[in-house]
């Protein structure tokens, strides 16, 4: 009676027991990946111990945890639960099982080599069946590149083991559009070349940014996606701007103010002057009393008078040599200084560098 | 194949003003375009009257005077010289020269200068009967602007001089005139009015006569705006 009673204490207190267990072991994965390894190293243990369902088991909620795991950690359970479902004892072999599991490392990890401790002959054989049978997608690459100029460019090899078409996308991880699409025609492999400038502006702001690999088998269109992670430096392009036409406002005049009114004076004065030597300006004696004026005096003295008044305001001003080469020099000056602004840009373009620095561990 | 599709530029570029001078820089005198000198070559023709008048009687005849001038100027300095002769009808053939000096800019210049002046007729072209006076006047030279037009007036008095003192008892001239400088070619045009009188004595005997007409020239002008 009394054990009875305490088995039923235990069976009420389980859910706590399990509520402080999944407790310990989030703020255990919160803190860092220790806990996931020490699951992983106890999924190894009951793999060594023949407890493949324990294994199975430990594995398995490794993978639970979700996007919290490494690539490797992620690897590593799958590994755990293709070797516990194909081990060499015939009875507790789940070949199917084995093979699917090793499909799907396989599909982003072309050169899997099992590790030591977990396989043997017969596992070995069905990961080059899993090889053979499965197409996988490959990408390597340098992870730090640094891109110059409108001509530099960051490369990222991709192999498949079939033949096949590959797409790389580039995009923001905080969303928005793609910055670069690339794509590879049908083949094993090749290598993806990403320039960093369009138009010799940049691509690329600073920040994290998605890649994206999509690899799409050539016989059976069978679609595998590779997803890392990218950040990318990329300072702002500052270019130097001139005025686009020279500031007519600041130029000096280089004529005088038109001569206009001011001619009313002279031609009326040398227009008078040739009336009057025609008809006041007169030799002495009989000459001054009998002759007359000279009537073609005031015909000429008018054409002087208008003349001088249409030159007057036909003038243009005359022209002022030292404003003339002021405004010259300040032409040259703001020409100058656009051919710098140019050259300026042309070296800044040239030289802008950005960093892209790539994760490739798949996620 | 391979096909690089590039869907967005995300990057950022952006601009900052250059180095851009900000104005031409002033000059310290900006005084208009002037030259220093001038020479002018000159032909000229006035077409008018010369009357005078001999013994209470006055004659008049219509005819012409072409000569040649020089001047030769800086701005506060000058030197002309200038040749005419002249045929009216039945009357005494004209000629003078004379050469003079020309001080002070040519908005306003003294000139002072000689000359010699005669008169002959067909019948004794050998013995024309000679003048020597002096010349003192002003004349004045306006640029209308930098149109290339000047107005030229000036008027000078003629008073006995040299070895025929006792034949001259006075004379002016007055000429009121425009020149027109081409723009491109060192030529220029001169249109005006012209006026001489001169008096002439024998003893007792005055004998004033006057040249006025339609003055028309042109030459070589180098210099002069």
């Amino acid at each position: 009676m009394r054990g009875r009673r305490n088995v039923a204490t235990l069976i009420g207190a389980l859910p706590l027991v399990l509520a402080l267990s999944a407790a310990s072991l989030r703020a255990q994965v919160l803190q860092g990946t220790s806990p996931i390894d020490d699951l992983l190293k106890r999924a190894g243990d009951a793999f060594n111990d023949l407890n493949y369902s324990r294994a199975d088991s430990l594995a398995h909620q490794v993978l639970a945890i979700g996007a919290r795991i490494t690539t490797a950690q992620r690897t590593r359970a799958l590994l755990v639960i293709a070797a516990a479902s194909y081990p060499e004892e015939q009875g507790a072999q789940k070949r199917a099982v084995a093979l699917a599991t090793l499909k799907q490392i396989v599909r982003t990890n072309l050169a899997l080599k099992l590790p030591q401790e977990l396989t043997w002959a017969g596992l070995d054989s069905l990961v080059e069946e899993a090889k053979r049978t499965t197409f996988g997608v490959e990408v390597s690459g340098e992870t730090e590149q640094v891109v110059v100029g409108p001509q530099g460019s960051a490369r990222l090899h991709v192999r498949g083991s079939k033949p096949g078409s590959y797409q790389l996308t580039i995009m923001p991880v905080g969303g928005g559009s793609a910055a670069i699409v690339d794509s590879l025609a049908t083949t094993t492999s090749g290598e993806f070349t990403l320039g960093a400038m369009r138009s010799e502006r940049p691509i690329f702001t600073s920040g994290e940014y998605a890649v994206i690999v999509t690899g799409v088998d050539a016989s059976s269109h069978d679609t595998v996606t590779v997803r890392y992670t990218a950040r990318v430096d990329a300072p702002v392009l500052e270019f130097t701007s001139t005025a686009a036409k020279i500031d007519s406002s600041r130029l000096l005049p280089e004529r005088t103010k038109k001569y206009g009114v001011k001619s009313i004076f002279p031609g009326i004065l040398v227009g008078g002057a040739a009336f009057a030597l025609a008809s006041s300006v007169k030799a002495q004696g009989n000459l001054q009393t009998k002759l007359g004026s000279d009537s073609k005096g005031a015909a000429i003295g008018g054409v002087l008078a208008l003349s001088t008044i249409v030159a007057g305001f036909a003038d243009r001003g005359r022209p002022i040599p030292a404003n003339i080469a002021a405004n010259k020099a300040y032409g040259e000056a703001f020409k100058k200084s656009i051919v710098n602004a140019q050259a300026e840009n042309r070296r800044r373009i040239a030289e802008y560098r950005t960093t892209l620095h790539i994760d490739l561990e798949a996620r | 194949m391979r096909n690089l599709l590039i869907a967005l530029a995300v990057g950022a570029a952006v601009t900052v003003r250059a180095q851009v001078p900000t104005g031409p820089i002033a000059p310290a005198s900006p005084k208009a375009a002037s030259s220093r000198g001038e020479l002018r070559v000159s032909g000229f023709m006035i077409s008018g009257d010369h009357s005078f008048d001999f013994a209470n009687s006055v004659s008049t005849e219509t005819g012409s005077i072409k000569g040649v001038d020089v001047l030769l100027r800086s701005k506060a300095i000058g030197i002309s010289f200038r040749s005419l002769s002249g045929t009216f009808g039945t009357q005494p053939h004209l000629a003078s020269a004379d050469a003079r000096i020309y001080l002070f800019p040519p908005v306003f210049s003294i000139m002072v200068g000689a000359g010699r002046r005669a008169l002959w007729s067909d019948l004794n072209p050998d013995t024309p009967t000679q003048f020597d006076i002096g010349i003192a006047g002003v004349s004045s030279t306006m640029a209308i602007g930098g149109s290339g037009l000047r107005t030229n007036i000036s008027g000078a008095f003629y008073a006995p001089a040299g070895q025929s003192k006792d034949k001259v008892k006075s004379g002016l001239e007055g000429e009121a005139s425009i020149l027109y400088r081409l723009p491109v070619v060192p030529l220029f045009v001169q249109v005006g009015y012209r006026t001489e009188i001169f008096t002439a004595k024998a003893g007792t005997r005055e004998t004033p006569e006057e040249v006025r007409g339609v003055r028309v020239g042109g030459g070589l002008q180098l210099g002069g705006r």
